[in-house]
């Protein structure tokens, strides 16, 4: 069963921010950034400590209110919508330091993510089982399909709170995948990770891409960058600097004033 | 003999739903409910005041509360269960919005006490202080049985329930919707960042909860005939809390264990006792230990006796009800100490 | 207007008593971010100890000092045993909460155990009637509401003019950003257990006085106006808990004095009811956003 036929987009998602400002006990931590996230690609976001782009992510995540401007989701106006009814819509983010469910086991974990399961509700949890037993078999062995593709089957069992922090990130990582995302925020994914893990997870962005998804991936390994991004946003103090592929942003003046700036 | 003994049969069901609920609020739900006890009495109150009858103002025995009817077994015991859940609809909505867990135990707190004072102080709600008193028995009239068979008949009713209430806890908490409560539990930034809804999971939790707390104190009430605000104080709470930890947060199988070993054992066999020192002091000895339990558990084994369900599928595969009554079995790899949870 | 004036009266005096354990539990809550509930048991003790004394012949106000000094210990004992042990092992904010409970529980049983839960009549000679701008108060209200002055004037001072009050403030703020700047946390965060402890123990000899009696449970019924002056004020807002003392028994003596006094608990907790939520961060708050345990 291929794990990724159930995320194919027929229609290319469109993210975008316009004119985002946040503020932090009187620090502008985003100040008036627009930026157009674009489907069926990988977007960068990058830029030295403090530039805003957890903020900024946090906004499109729906996490933060943002004091000014507005987050659209397929042209439609998503910034009153709280973080899991951004969810129910496709956008699904991973945090900086990656969370999971402790208490449960890696599958479980897996299995949180599924959206829209018929035994998520009381109601049918209690009359319906028939009908989740079926679709908790089905999720089950895709759940294992992912946890296989990251060598992690054999830990499928375990608690979720004595994995390590890169074991953390995968899973992760998987639960969102399971999410059936249409927008995937991934806030420093490859942190902890060992390079056949990183690999194996670009080949999944890539793969991801190519079925229309809108990733937009805050990092600082520039050769991650280059490797995997398509369009590279830059960001600094709050505003947005630079915006194009790799090689025009890296040979950007302001660009690299801003990195030495702040070494 | 057999008086202590089905009295205690009672009492022991009565316990394990009420540690029952509070695991399904708390040990999954990770709700801080320090007001659980309150359930139980609007149970106890709404079951007594449905079977009492309308209150006999002016005559010499009177009581006096704001409302009565006479209704036949078992529909106090569904009023009972209405009653906590109404109540659980009611607080629900302020209390459990996203704040400190300390701060939310605090609220939680706080409204036991202030119900406590106006169910107290209020004239003519709930006959006040000396609570009601002299609430019939189900079906003794019809059953002609003598007091000891009669106690043993609901021995065996109360069971049924108990038995039915603890499948029910863990029906729920062995499907995805549990998954998810305890999801939210572990995580609640997590938890949305994949759509759950934190407030209505938790809402519904609540609300059955408050059902279960509500049955429990119709089931209690029934039994004794009398219900009276020293039978709620806040502190009844920290008792089942505490069966909740011990037996094991998040395991059904630890709550029936906790139940027995901190209602049981430790606090009702003991009133069978004759009387040490001066009266009272058995019971002050009893909080004690209770207290330096808390501290002992927390610090060495936060956990409990029965660890929690590590996978929702390994633990039983029943088809109905019944088969969830039948204990899991436990593989993989156990954890060290970890907190009793967020 | 006679029944509003005496009503304020009896509110300076309850303010009196209110800020001193306000101050004392804002004061740790500040440090520790632990809800303490010991807090109420631990004004029994300092209150009994003192009835103790004072019954075997010692003078009142030193009994009052000695019984302060004993809570102020048996604090610093809780919090460098229990609770630190609870703050290493990375305990979550209401399991400190729950902790802080059963350390009460202990408490509260252990003198109900050794005084068979008796209340006592504290005989305290009340001195003169004295008539200040149309109130009046007895001798021992004015030398209640001096005490009460000279604490909140000398934990102002502390707190702002010495460099232990930086110390503390700072220590509050951000443990580790202390440390790290060279204050010795450590000894700060002994002396705020034992100075919290003082003001918990001479607010509960003061009550007691004020009341005329003590059992085990005084200090507990008086609790809930503790929490609700320390979290209308906010956390870390020392100062402002003494205001918010004020304001909370001016409502309430007031409400009172109109009403049935039996409701004067319920009116606090319906202000803390609603404080925790609807603005549970407080008026004044200076440190809400910590999350972590330090002890």
């Amino acid at each position: 069963m291929d794990p990724f036929a159930e995320i194919k987009r027929e229609v290319d998602v469109y993210l975008e921010v316009n004119d985002i400002a946040v503020v932090f006990g009187g620090v502008r931590a985003v100040d008036g950034v627009s930026i157009e996230f674009k489907g069926g690609a990988v977007n960068g976001l990058i830029g030295p400590n403090g530039a805003g782009k957890t903020s900024l992510l946090q906004v499109i995540a729906g996490s933060v209110h943002p004091a000014a401007g507005q987050v659209l989701l397929d042209n439609r106006n998503i910034t009153r919508f709280g973080p899991a009814r951004r969810a129910s819509h496709g956008l699904i983010r991973t945090f900086q330091t990656a969370k999971v469910f402790g208490r449960l086991s890696v599958i479980d974990n897996l299995l949180v993510g599924l959206q829209n399961q018929t035994g998520d509700k009381l109601s049918a949890a209690l009359f319906r089982r028939r009908a989740w037993k079926q679709e908790e078999e089905l999720a089950r062995e895709y759940a294992m399909g992912l946890l296989r593709d990251f060598n992690m089957e054999n830990q499928a069992h375990v608690r979720a709170a004595e994995l390590s922090g890169g074991q953390r990130r995968i899973v992760e990582y998987l639960r969102s995948l399971m999410a059936k995302p249409r927008v995937l925020l991934l806030d420093e994914p490859t942190v902890g990770l060992a390079p056949w893990v990183t690999e194996r997870l670009l080949h999944d962005l890539r793969r991801l891409r190519e079925q229309g998804l809108c990733i937009v991936i805050v990092e600082h390994e520039m050769e991650l960058i280059r490797a995997i991004c398509d369009v590279v946003n830059v960001m600094a103090s709050g505003k947005v600097i630079a915006s194009g592929n790799f090689d025009e942003v890296a040979r950007n003046r302001d660009v690299q004033d801003a990195y030495l700036g702040n070494q | 003999m057999t008086f202590y003994l089905s009295t205690l049969a009672v009492y022991f069901v009565v316990y394990a739903l009420g540690t029952l609920s509070l695991n399904l609020q708390f040990g999954l739900g990770g709700i801080v409910n320090f007001a659980l006890i309150i359930f139980e009495a609007a149970g106890a109150y709404a079951a007594s005041l449905t079977s009492l009858g309308p209150s006999a103002q002016g005559l010499s025995n009177g009581q006096r509360y704001f409302w009565g009817i006479s209704l036949a077994f078992p529909l106090p015991l569904i009023a009972a269960g209405l009653a906590g859940g109404l109540l659980a609809l009611v607080i629900g909505p302020a209390t459990m919005r996203k704040m400190r867990r300390d701060y939310q135990a605090a609220a939680m707190l706080a409204v036991a006490l202030i119900v406590g004072q106006v169910v107290t102080n209020a004239p003519g709600f709930l006959n006040g202080g000396a609570g009601l008193s002299g609430v019939p028995q189900p079906l003794y009239s019809n059953l002609h049985l003598s007091l000891s068979s009669y106690d043993w008949a609901y021995v065996g009713w109360a069971t049924l329930l108990g038995v039915l209430g603890y499948g029910f806890c863990r029906w729920i908490s062995m499907s995805p919707f549990g998954r998810t409560l305890r999801a939210i539990r572990d995580d609640e930034d997590a938890a949305s960042a994949v759509g759950k809804n934190q407030w209505g999971v938790r809402m519904q939790v609540f609300i059955i909860g408050g059902v279960i707390a509500g049955v429990t104190g119709g089931i209690l009430v029934e039994f004794i005939g009398a219900w009276s605000p020293s039978a709620w104080s806040y502190q009844e709470t920290f008792v089942l809390l505490q069966a909740v930890i011990l037996g094991g947060v998040g395991n059904e199988r630890g709550s029936l264990v906790g139940a027995f070993l901190v209602g049981i054992v430790l606090l009702e066999a003991p009133t069978f006792l004759p009387a040490i020192g001066y009266p009272g002091l058995i019971d002050s000895v009893q909080w004690m230990i209770i207290g330096l339990g808390y501290i002992l558990i927390l610090w060495m084994r936060p956990q409990g006796l029965l660890r929690e369900r590590v996978d929702l599928r390994l633990a039983g595969d029943g088809r109905n009800i019944f088969s969830y009554l039948r204990p899991g079995r436990l593989r993989g790899a156990q954890s060290a100490n970890t907190s009793i949870g967020e | 207007m006679h029944i509003f004036l005496s009503a304020v009266g009896f509110a300076i005096v309850d303010a009196a008593i209110l800020s001193i354990v306000s101050m004392g539990f804002s004061l740790q809550f500040g440090m520790t971010n632990v809800l303490n509930l010991a807090f109420g048991p631990l004004m029994s003790l300092g209150a009994l100890i003192a009835f103790y004394l004072n019954e075997n012949g010692v003078f009142i106000w030193y009994a009052a000092l000695i019984g302060a000094l004993a809570v102020g210990l048996t604090s610093l004992f809780l919090g460098q045993t229990i609770f630190r042990t609870f703050a290493r092992k990375g305990s979550r904010l209401f399991e400190m909460a729950i902790v802080s409970i059963a350390v009460g529980l202990v408490i509260d049983n252990a003198m109900a155990a050794i005084t068979h839960s008796t209340t006592y009549q504290f005989n305290f000679p009340l001195g003169s009637n004295h008539d200040i701008g149309g109130m009046t108060f007895t001798t021992t209200e004015l030398i209640i509401i001096l005490i009460a002055a000279v604490t909140i004037a000398s934990l102002e001072y502390v707190l702002h003019r010495t460099r232990l009050g930086v110390a503390i403030r700072a220590s509050s703020a951000n443990a580790n950003l202390a440390l790290a700047s060279g204050i010795r946390t450590e000894r700060v965060l002994k002396l705020t257990w034992i100075i919290s402890g003082v003001l918990c123990g001479l607010g509960g000899v003061v009550l007691a006085i004020s009341y005329m009696s003590i059992n085990y449970t005084t200090g507990d019924t008086y609790l809930p106006y503790v929490l609700t002056a320390v979290i209308v004020a906010g956390i870390g807002a020392i100062g402002y808990a003494a205001i918010a003392a004020f304001i909370l028994s001016l409502v309430v003596e007031v409400a009172g004095a109109y009403g049935a006094a039996a409701y004067n608990i319920m009116i606090a907790i319906g202000i803390l009811l609603i404080m925790l939520l609807v603005r549970p961060r407080g008026f004044f708050s200076e440190l809400w956003e910590r999350v972590e345990v330090t002890a």
